[in-house]
């Protein structure tokens, strides 16, 4: 059935002209047009990739040897569905087509749907650039909106509204409002959906006409309605929350018998309604913000997870009232304001006053909100499930959390896109809240099929919601995974052994025994180097060790001595920087590292000279810490002995 | 590529320009990013079997809801085309083309329920290409709106009728599982690994033929094991809440009522003992497979399956019973079918490392796939199916099947 030009090798193939017959026909029909100016030069420069061997020129058959009626003005809808068919086999292709504008609009009138459906998708797609033209078709959408057929009229009205000009804007809105009064749910939908692209063209004049619409719409009768509704007032008047407070108890009702898509975005509008209305709930985590065991000692530690860890250090670093205030405010205003510092201020309206709290317990809208929301946690799709997931977790008093900790993690168990979603969220609520998760470390135990973001994050929320009683569990898996092929990951792995070490202090000397054992890999033999994955791994090892002993270095004297003795088998660079800037550190510490000083520096110095440029940076330094710690005698004979090498 | 505008901000092609040059650049790993930050917009990827869905925004929006409705179109097309590549793509682009219509308004879902976007477009197949040649008429597209769109059960068609009613109810089950190698020494001597989780992920699936406008009520036995719920939307929340009861208008045909996990299952029905001993630059295999837990029915396709680390250079392995293959990408493949009576089977053979290496250092991960018809492993249990204004009585059946999901044997 197809023809058989050639297929580009690129992965953007363009595609297949699929439709059988005469294109010729086609392009005979528009006379003036020549065809081969509008479609056979140069397809449009930097469509797809820019290389203009990738749009093959649509090959074009001989006639069948008969004389075609041109198709497009054909009497039989089988010919014209043919002739768009194609048409818009080009434009799938990135063609420009629009030269068939005029032929294409006729056919506006035809009483065929799939004819009226495909010259649709044509007119959508070309309507802003030959908006004359477009304009001729006004007609008959006005007559199909009073078509009995709702199908009719909804695809007249989504038609028009989808023709975006200023010109008949005040037509489109005339027309949005008899279809928000249709007795068809359908049309009413399709009417809501017209909102947006009404409001698009930014006519200030018609803007309250919008709104008003999108009220009726929300106080409609059928969830459907109210679904699509919602969508429509979270892009035309996000902040019009009156609108919202007349329905506030109905929309409640309402929400679970909406469908998925409206649910997501109503249970936004109701949260900032409630926000907006009552202030945020005193007994909820927002208002009480103190993260469970924030820790403040990780400044200097680069470990793979630095760049999150940072933003999340700017997240708790925040006081409470502060993040309070900040949480209202992007809720009051809208996310995309909430972002563009320079509409901060001059909201008049809406001033939120952060001391202003409610109670989640005597405040009726909020009570509403959690219970309509609650079953919600049950949804099959996973982005209601994060959505009323999100309102307990800013509205919920801190007790009652809990319930969407186990729809989260189930949500786990859908796809690796979601999954890895739901994780960034989870890692964030594990951040603040561990022990809202640590009982239920095993479900984030990592399966090999787990794709390296999800093992990342994995990692990150493990090593957060650890607990004394969780960590043997934990470590055991660590040590499976330290195992694992992929030594990037079992870097990882290493680097977060090392954050649980400093979170929970007591486990630091099991830990650095561990990382102590990874140092010195039995596997290797001793003449040959490290591989590259395996000099990623020693080095975070040394970075977790050296994390570890910063905390408390006297009592780990023996795991310095222990380094620096093995020094000469450690060959990489960075690690062995690593082990050379603790022997400068630590010169101090206990009695028999200063006794080991004199050699060590001795063996440095002697081999400075075919040293990595980092190291020798680092035996540098190490030397005048201990040049600076101690006095002349031993700094004689290292000046004699460096003076030889520099 | 296919495109399809949906507001009136246009994406200019551009975009996919560059997707492509990171994808190429990046390899496979990119096509596991779902959500990409390009320099112009936030992207959201799905692959499935090979086709990319995209999508773009510039606005702040809920992450999941973009890349939850890719996954429902790649349902809808797979549904409809009877699977999904790049032929059958192009072969149907005005379908796929009324469909993306019909799905998203000015980019927001429209109507994404199979049940009646069937009943607006109808599918390619024989019957309608017939249907067709003999009519003359080449129009898909129904000329009236079906009238669950204005119902208060979208999801259902309202005037079904059927002269055979019946409804089929499967439990279909997936064990995930993670075994881990023996580290204590009484496990060592077993040979065996040690359970460190499992746990049962399952479906409630049903293909419903009933005329009218049926109401059920499913209950089951032992509701109380279930540790996690998802519900298809037709299920009422407040019998759950109250009774744990699904109480649903169902979909006509085929589709999921609800999904399930049941955790920590103590035995898996078979057991996989993977030994790896290396020495001197090579490394000796071998893997037993043997029922641990008689459930009671065959169990069958069970598979073996492990990706050979990178510093392996050879490997040399057989089987005693079922047939060995190591695939281009390292990925060894033992297929088992199912155990049979006289003897376990095993598999067995060397693996040589790269030069330099004395000992395997990393070790590989084992998945295991079988399959056992008749038996939900979780042990949930049925208890009824009522049926409120059935057309006649209907023929209900019950089916149960668990296969394995995330079942991993590490060495």
């Amino acid at each position: 059935k197809t023809h058989g030009h050639t297929r580009s090798p690129s992965p953007i193939t363009p595609l297949r002209f699929t439709a059988t017959g005469d294109f010729r026909s086609l392009l005979r029909s528009t006379g003036d047009v020549h065809p081969f100016r509008c479609h056979g030069g140069e397809p449009e420069q930097g469509v797809v990739g820019g290389a203009p061997d990738r749009h093959r020129r649509p090959p074009l058959r001989r006639s069948r040897g008969r004389k075609h009626p041109p198709l497009l003005d054909s009497r039989f809808d089988s010919d014209k569905c043919d002739a768009l068919k194609r048409l818009l086999a080009l434009i799938a292709q990135g063609f420009d087509v629009s030269n068939f504008f005029p032929q294409v609009v006729k056919n506006v009138a035809s009483q065929s749907l799939e004819v009226k459906k495909l010259v649709y998708l044509y007119l959508l797609h070309y309507a802003e650039k030959r908006p004359n033209e477009a304009l001729l078709s006004i007609n008959c959408f006005q007559k199909d909106l009073g078509d009995p057929n709702p199908l009719v009229r909804a695809w007249a009205l989504r038609a028009m509204a989808g023709i975006r000009l200023h010109v008949i804007a005040p037509l489109v809105l005339v027309a949005v409002g008899k279809c928000a009064r249709d007795p068809s749910v359908y049309v009413r939908k399709c009417a809501a959906n017209a909102l947006p692209k009404l409001h698009d063209l930014r006519l200030e004049e018609i803007t309250p006409a919008i709104e008003e619409v999108v009220g009726t719409l929300l106080n409609d009768n059928s969830p459907g309605v109210v679904g699509a509704a919602a969508a429509a007032f979270a892009s035309v008047c996000p902040n019009n929350l009156a609108l919202v407070g007349r329905n506030y108890k109905k929309l409640c009702e309402t929400l679970p018998d909406v469908e998925e898509w409206g649910q997501i975005l109503l249970i936004e509008i109701l949260l900032r309604y409630v926000i907006a209305r009552n202030g945020l709930v005193k007994e909820s985590i927002m208002s009480s913000y103190s993260p469970e065991n924030y820790n403040s000692g990780n400044d200097d530690t680069y470990t793979n997870f630095d760049l999150k860890a940072k933003a999340n250090d700017l997240v708790t670093r925040i006081p409470g009232s502060e993040v309070a205030d900040m949480v209202s405010k992007c809720y009051l205003e809208g996310p995309d304001k909430y972002f563009l510092p320079s509409s901060y201020a001059d909201n008049g309206s809406l001033q939120f006053d952060s001391s202003q709290f409610t109670s989640a317990k005597s405040d009726d809208d909020v009570k509403m909100l959690l219970q309509c929301t609650s079953p919600l946690l049950w949804s099959h799709n996973s982005a209601v499930v994060l959505a009323a997931a999100g309102v307990h977790w800013i509205m919920a008093p801190r007790e009652n959390i809990r319930r969407i900790v186990k729809p989260l993690l189930f949500v786990l168990r859908s796809s690796n896109a979601s999954k890895y979603v739901v994780l960034c969220n989870i890692q964030v609520f594990a951040k603040v809240m561990p022990s809202l998760f640590a009982p239920h470390f095993e479900d984030f135990f990592i399966s090999s099929s787990d794709t390296y973001q999800i093992k990342a994050l994995k990692l990150e929320i493990l090593s957060s919601i650890a607990t004394d009683s969780s960590i043997s569990a934990i470590f055991q898996e660590f040590q499976d995974y330290v195992r694992d092929p992929d030594r990037t990951f079992a870097a990882d792995t290493v680097a977060a052994i090392g954050l649980c070490a400093r979170q929970l202090p007591n486990l630091a000397s099991t830990c650095l025994e561990g990382l102590l054992a990874l140092t010195t890999p039995k596997s290797l033999n001793r003449e040959s180097g490290y591989g590259e994955g395996e000099a990623i791994v020693l080095i975070q090892a040394m970075i977790s060790i050296k994390a570890i002993i910063k905390l408390d270095p006297p009592s780990h004297e023996k795991v310095i001595i222990h380094l620096v003795r093995r020094l000469e088998s450690i060959k990489v660079p960075a690690a062995r920087s690593l082990v050379i800037w603790m022997v400068g550190e630590y010169n101090s510490i206990g009695h028999i590292i200063p006794k080991m000083l004199p050699t060590t520096l001795k063996y440095l110095a002697w081999c400075f000279s075919s040293e990595a440029l980092e190291t020798k940076l680092q035996i540098l330094n190490a030397t005048v810490k201990v040049i600076q710690f101690y006095n002349l005698q031993i700094t004689c004979t290292f000046t004699r002995i460096y003076t030889n090498f520099l | 590529m296919l495109e399809k505008q949906l507001t009136g901000h246009w994406v200019d092609r551009q975009i996919c320009a560059w997707f492509w040059e990171q994808s190429i650049a990046q390899g496979d790993s990119f096509k596991l990013l779902p959500v990409i930050a390009s320099p112009t917009h936030y992207l959201f990827q799905i692959v499935r079997e090979g086709i990319t869905f995209l999508s773009c925004t510039q606005v702040e929006m809920p992450p999941l809801m973009g890349i939850e409705f890719l996954y429902r179109v790649a349902d809808v097309l797979s549904d409809y085309l009877g699977g999904l590549n790049e032929d059958l793509i192009k072969d149907n682009f005005v379908i796929v083309y009324e469909l993306l219509d019909e799905m998203i308004d000015n980019g927001f879902p429209l109507t994404t329920e199979s049940n009646i976007l069937r009943e607006m477009i109808a599918p390619p197949n024989i019957v309608s290409k017939m249907l067709s040649v003999v009519t003359g008429n080449s129009s898909n597209m129904s000329n009236t709106l079906p009238v669950a769109t204005a119902s208060c059960v979208p999801w259902r068609t309202t005037d079904v009728k059927h002269a055979n009613n019946e409804v089929y109810v499967d439990l279909v089950e997936e064990m995930d599982s993670i075994v881990n190698r023996h580290l204590h020494l009484l496990e060592a001597l077993r040979r065996d690994g040690v359970l460190v989780k499992c746990e049962i992920y399952g479906e409630v699936q049903m293909n419903s033929h009933l005329s009218g406008l049926p109401d059920l009520t499913l209950s089951f036995a032992n509701p109380s094991i279930l540790n996690d719920v998802r519900f298809h939307p037709c299920v009422r929340f407040r019998p759950w809440e109250s009774h744990q009861i699904l109480s649903f208008v169902p979909p006509d045909g085929q589709f999921k009522l609800m999904s399930y996990r049941v955790k920590k299952l103590k035995n898996t029905p078979i057991y996989v003992k993977p030994q790896l001993s290396s020495d001197s630059g090579t490394c000796r295999v071998n893997v037993l497979v043997g029922l641990r837990n008689d459930p009671g029915k065959t169990i069958d396709s069970i598979t073996v399956q492990f990706q050979l680390p990178p510093c392996i250079l050879s490997a040399d392995l057989s089987s005693n019973h079922g047939t060995v293959n190591i695939l281009a990408n390292k990925t060894c493949c033992w297929s088992i079918g199912g155990i049979p009576k006289d003897k376990s089977p095993s598999l067995s053979g060397t693996l040589v490392l790269e030069s330099g290496l004395e000992r395997l250092h990393v070790s590989p991960t084992f998945q295991v796939g079988f399959r056992i018809m008749g038996v939900a492993l979780s042990g949930l249990q049925i208890d009824k199916l009522d049926l409120k204004n059935p057309p006649a009585r209907p023929y209900k059946g019950f089916r149960a099947l668990t296969r394995s999901g995330e079942y991993e044997v590490r060495s």
